[in-house]
């Protein structure tokens, strides 16, 4: 049992000296999941709105199979995209395979249907009454699909939380696309898997603090704002 | 002056059941007009298509004699019965539709909150509100783009007293000094009758004109094809409806009376007699109450009257159609 206190203790001196190699880590983590829930929600928040205002024949199974994707498992979505940027695939002559993009891909593809399928949800859960009391007040059809948007806006925080929350978190999408490059596409969570094969559990433990800070900080970010709200 | 809405053949369908089919109505400007009918009838899905949130399957209405779109929405609001606060203050709230029409106008807002005796509250949460202040603040923010129609659905539901006094006056200033049509739908007629100029009752999807006299609360009862009001103890008329046996409000338009001192031979399914109890002059026309076992007011023009010669005890015969009877 001695080497988790010892690993705990060496974790605690790591972060306290400002590690570079660490924090290089963690910044890397931040950046491509910040880019990757950011394009998922571009996409996913007008996919999920539109999902969930309008009434179309077969919305039950757009909505079946937008919660089945919801639970995509990490690595099936990394097989997928290496075969597709892989230098064999159809997309190979970009280079794309092992770099930071590779990874941003496969995030936007496992955050992109939690965010879509709960602002769907969020957006269903409106009351239909806002938007017709917006329009019951002049608003044209864009105003009041905004105002629609802006009374559900913490259900959408929400959504762009969980998205975040799964980008963050995932382990096997970036391993297979990013490939744990030293310092190009290492990020918290293959770190902490690869240090902990190697038997380091002080670095593997600072990761996993730096990672659990990060979850506790967006989270209390969204707590406060629900709260000011 | 034109209408403030025509409707013409409007037909509005849910599934196979028709909702409205009203072959023709206007509906004067500047005037209070109460909608009223039991719950389901069709008044909020009247108000809708007015407001041209809902479209109609047929017809046609005209908002002051132009063909209603998008930009009449502009001119008129529609307040529902549980209305919906945004997620703002209620200052915020009120200036909603100045917002959506690129304006905004402080003194407009101040002043439709100081309406609805909502001053105080501008700067509160709207969502934290009672349901009667909500439905306060869902008629300031109506009356805060001015529009020239408002039309309240069932605006005093579930509100208490002081509320529903602050509502009435509210309609009735909004009306009288700024000559706006207000359409009120509501299932109380006491109120549709206290307070519009003009209250109409929604029967079959139809628009008749309502009287406030001889309405009844009845027991339909069907035997073989014939069905049967029973009102009171053994006051019964035959009529024609296509609803099912029970308690029901059925109501006889005075003037579908035919009132006679002798019992006529005639097609009407129904004659009651009584003794006259009151006879007043109604504009003209005059107002006989003939005790038939409850009530009933018959108006007759004033020749007839003078034919007739009735005296307060004169036994009168009132004589009406089975379809004269509206059952709801």
């Amino acid at each position: 049992m001695d080497f988790i206190s010892e690993g705990f203790v060496k974790s605690l001196h790591i972060i306290a000296s400002g590690d570079r190699e660490a924090f290089g880590i963690l910044f890397l983590t931040l950046r491509v999941s910040i880019i990757a829930t950011a394009i998922a929600t571009l996409l996913g928040a007008p996919l999920g709105f539109i999902i969930g205002v309008s009434k179309f024949r077969g919305k039950g199974i757009a909505l079946a199979v937008l919660n089945t994707a919801m639970s995509l498992p990490t690595v099936t979505v990394g097989l997928i995209v290496f075969g597709i940027i892989s230098r064999r695939g159809p997309l190979g002559s970009m280079g794309l395979l092992f770099t930071p993009a590779a990874i941003i891909i496969g995030e936007v593809i496992l955050a992109l249907p939690i965010i879509t399928a709960l602002v769907c949800a969020a957006v269903n859960g409106m009351d239909e009454s806002a938007r017709k009391t917006a329009m019951t007040l002049g608003a044209g059809p864009l105003r009041a699909a905004l105002t629609v948007i802006s009374e559900a806006r913490y259900a959408i925080l929400a959504a762009v939380v969980a998205g975040f929350g799964r980008v963050i978190a995932e382990v096997g999408s970036a391993m297979m696309l990013g490939g744990n490059i030293r310092g190009v596409t290492r990020t918290l969570t293959t770190a902490i898997a690869f240090e902990t094969g190697k038997g380091e559990f002080g670095f593997s433990f600072a990761l996993g603090i730096l990672l659990l800070l990060l979850a506790f900080a967006v989270t209390g970010a969204f707590h406060l704002i629900q709260r000011r709200a | 002056m034109a209408a403030a809405f025509e409707i013409k053949n409007l037909r509005k369908t849910y599934g196979p059941r028709a909702i409205l089919n009203v072959a023709h109505a206007e509906l004067p400007a500047g005037e209070i007009i109460a909608l009223v009918g039991p719950n389901g009838c069709g008044k909020t899905t009247l108000l809708e298509c007015l407001n041209g949130l809902a479209k109609p399957d047929g017809g046609e209405i005209l908002f002051f004699g132009e063909p209603l779109k998008s930009a009449s929405r502009k001119q008129m609001s529609l307040v529902f019965q549980s209305p919906y606060m945004f997620n703002s203050t209620v200052e915020q709230n009120v200036a909603y539709g100045l917002r959506a029409r690129q304006g905004t106008d402080a003194a407009a807002v101040r002043t439709a909150l100081e309406t609805v005796r909502m001053s105080d509250f501008s700067k509160r949460r709207a969502k934290n509100l009672s349901g009667g202040e909500a439905k306060r603040v869902a008629i300031a923010r109506a009356l805060a783009i001015s529009p020239r129609a408002l039309l309240l659905d069932e605006p005093t539901a579930n509100v208490d007293g002081e509320n529903t006094a602050i509502i009435e006056e509210t309609v009735r200033s909004l009306c009288r000094e700024r000559g706006a049509t207000v359409i009120i739908a509501t299932h109380d007629r006491e109120q549709a009758v206290r307070l519009a100029d003009r209250v109409l009752l929604i029967h079959a999807g139809n628009l008749v004109p309502f009287h406030p006299d001889n309405h009844f609360s009845a027991i339909l009862s069907q035997t073989g094809l014939e069905k049967l009001v029973t009102i009171g103890d053994n006051l019964r008329a035959v009529v024609s409806t296509p609803k099912m046996p029970g308690p029901v409000s059925c109501t006889i338009p005075p003037d579908e009376i035919i009132v006679s001192s002798a019992p006529l031979v005639s097609s009407a399914r129904n004659c009651w007699s009584g003794p006259v109890t009151g006879i007043t002059l109604d504009n003209g026309r005059v107002r006989v109450v003939v005790d038939a076992g409850a009530p009933v007011v018959a108006t007759i023009t004033r020749a007839s009257f003078d034919s007739l010669q009735p005296t307060i005890g004169t036994t009168l015969y009132l004589t009406f159609k089975a379809s004269s009877v509206l059952v709801f």
